[in-house]
């Protein structure tokens, strides 16, 4: 992530707008606050409170998946940025305040994870270089995630099943097709899943009565239609960060986006960087229940839509083409919207499918980071004198440490930051003497 | 008791129910699920579950049962509160948010207190 006049611009822009988007009520990016707007808009809430709210909904994340996951890629993410822009927004008492708040906001992130990166890269010990273990399992461990959301909605039985007939094409599939193993998982994954929901649907044949409630909202669609051509600019704008190389969609894509962006314009890089826009993409179908119903029943949108917009930015060949792509994207969604509702009313099991895949995702991603970060401990530790043994402990004893104290820092960022605290600590350790590198 | 269930991992959110308390009859489903038994008296209750404890998990119910009815009872690297919580079903909340990253830790003490407002 390289720190010039160009990349600060793009930040400042994108926080700026995005803390407009929230003091308008437009679009935030916390799922949580879309539904409390209306509250205050409808005059049932004050603005301080609805900031209380949102602070105490985000700071955990900004702070945890925020920060640690931003120093582990050296790439800014929406959760340091679009949550805190959110609050901003928010707790801005005039209009013009917010956006000159959020790209202050914006400029100080980019300078000061660039500035904690550029030290974190001079310590003696390679903290950086053993940090780029923490993505290893990523794309294979996301590849896991159909099976474990069919072990959630059909049990142990078709678990068990749906994982050996995943495995068989996993190993057998590569040997006659050039299609990668990881594409093989999920691919023959995802059609069980939806093979298996479709089949439940047709067996119960019933309709709940929420579709008609859904329909209600018409207006509330037509406030966010109304918004297009904010909601439109700040697509791009996320399209043209991504784009940029400055920032990455989600946990699913910015470890492995991290190290394509270090390897350089090779073919390899190009070739991950495409297996991780694919897997965004599965990522923001599974969103799509979620952002749609919260956005239908409040006339809130997000600030990144579906997050389909990351996808375009990583792709795009050019900032120009990322920013057009990013607009249209949006435009498309919000015509969508009605469509989308009336969809999800009609059938409650998507919305079922969607909390566990999002589930699902989510225990995998977590497993597949804590695997990479103990991976990373090791490393760091094997470089000096406190051996592979020696990482494994430091790390072992954060992780437990945070697990026994209520999980102050969440699960999907507790690997990583351990891993940082490790080479952090290993560091003070040669300082003083005790581990010299080997 | 009669306690519906939506958002992330549904099924360790049941498991945390039946250890609190195995006589209390959980229903899986879904938010939009849930809100016609709410309404109906099907559900006295509803847990849910997301990453903040305030988002994917009560969103929808505040926008279909009313924010008055929802709260969130642990946030992300928080701890739930006991007091907080009395306040809370004492003030006639029925929908409770919870951090994923806490499920364990949340519901024997928000089902302690539910127990001693019934």
């Amino acid at each position: 992530m390289e720190v010039n006049a160009l990349n600060i611009i793009i930040v400042m822009a994108a926080c700026a707008l995005t803390a407009y988007l929230s003091h308008m009520g437009m679009a935030v990016f916390h799922d949580g606050i879309r539904p409390v707007i209306p509250e205050y808009i409808e005059g049932r809430m004050h603005r301080t409170e609805m900031a209380s709210i949102a602070f105490g909904l985000s700071v955990g994340f900004i702070a945890s998946v925020g920060i640690g996951n931003a120093l582990a890629t050296n790439l800014l993410n929406p959760w340091l940025l679009f949550l805190a822009t959110d609050i901003i927004g928010i707790a801005s008492p005039k209009k013009w305040l917010a956006p000159i708040l959020g790209g202050l906001y914006g400029a100080l992130c980019l300078t000061g994870i660039g500035g904690i990166n550029m030290v974190l890269t001079g310590m003696p010990v390679d903290l950086i270089g053993g940090m780029g273990e923490v993505g290893n399992y990523i794309v294979t461990g996301f590849a896991i995630f159909p099976i474990i959301a069919i072990v959630m909605q059909f049990g142990f039985k078709t678990g068990v099943i749906t994982a050996v007939l995943v495995l068989i094409f996993r190993f057998a599939g590569p040997s006659f097709t050039p299609v990668s193993g990881d594409a093989w998982t999920m691919m023959v994954g995802v059609i069980a899943l939806v093979v298996l929901c479709v089949m439940k649907d047709a067996k119960s044949g019933q309709k709940e009565s929420a579709a008609d409630s859904l329909n209600i909202f018409s207006e509330r669609v037509a406030r966010i239609k109304k918004n297009l051509p904010f909601l439109m600019a700040s697509g791009a704008l996320i399209a043209i960060a991504c784009n940029a190389h400055i920032f990455a969609g989600s946990d699913v894509s910015m470890f492995d986006l991290s190290k394509a962006y270090a390897m350089g314009d090779t073919a390899e890089a190009s070739a991950l960087i495409r297996t991780v826009a694919a897997n965004e993409f599965m990522r923001g179908l599974s969103f799509i229940p979620l952002i749609a119903t919260t956005a239908i029943t409040t006339g809130v949108y997000g600030v990144a839509g579906f997050t389909f917009v990351y996808v375009a930015g990583y792709l795009a060949p050019n900032p120009i083409v990322a920013a057009v792509f990013g607009a249209v994207i949006i435009l498309a969604e919000v015509m969508l919207l009605g469509l989308i509702g009336k969809f999800l009313g009609n059938f409650p099991s998507m919305r079922d499918a969607s909390d566990n895949i999002r589930s699902s995702m989510n225990t995998c991603v977590e497993f597949a980071l804590l695997i990479g970060s103990v991976a990373a401990c090791c490393t760091m530790g094997a470089s000096t004198t406190a051996g592979a043994a020696g990482g494994f402990i430091l790390g072992g004893i954060i992780y437990l440490i945070n697990e026994m104290t209520g999980r102050k820092i969440m699960r999907m960022a507790i690997g990583p930051v351990a891993a940082i605290i490790t080479g952090i600590i290993l560091n003070l350790t040669y300082l003083i003497g005790l581990t010299p590198l080997v | 008791m009669r306690v519906a269930i939506g958002g992330m991992l549904k099924n360790e959110m049941q498991q945390a129910i039946l250890k609190a308390d195995p006589t209390v009859e959980t229903i899986i489903t879904t938010d939009m699920g849930a809100v016609p038994m709410l309404k109906s008296g099907q559900a006295d209750y509803y847990f849910g579950a997301c990453e903040s404890g305030g988002g994917a998990a009560i969103s929808i119910l505040i926008g279909m049962i009313g924010y008055s009815k929802c709260c969130t009872v642990c946030k992300t690297g928080g701890k739930p509160n006991k007091a907080e919580i009395e306040k809370y079903v004492s003030e006639g909340k029925i929908c409770f948010g919870m951090t994923v990253s806490n499920i364990d830790g949340t519901v024997p003490i928000l089902m302690e207190v539910l127990k001693a407002h019934t």
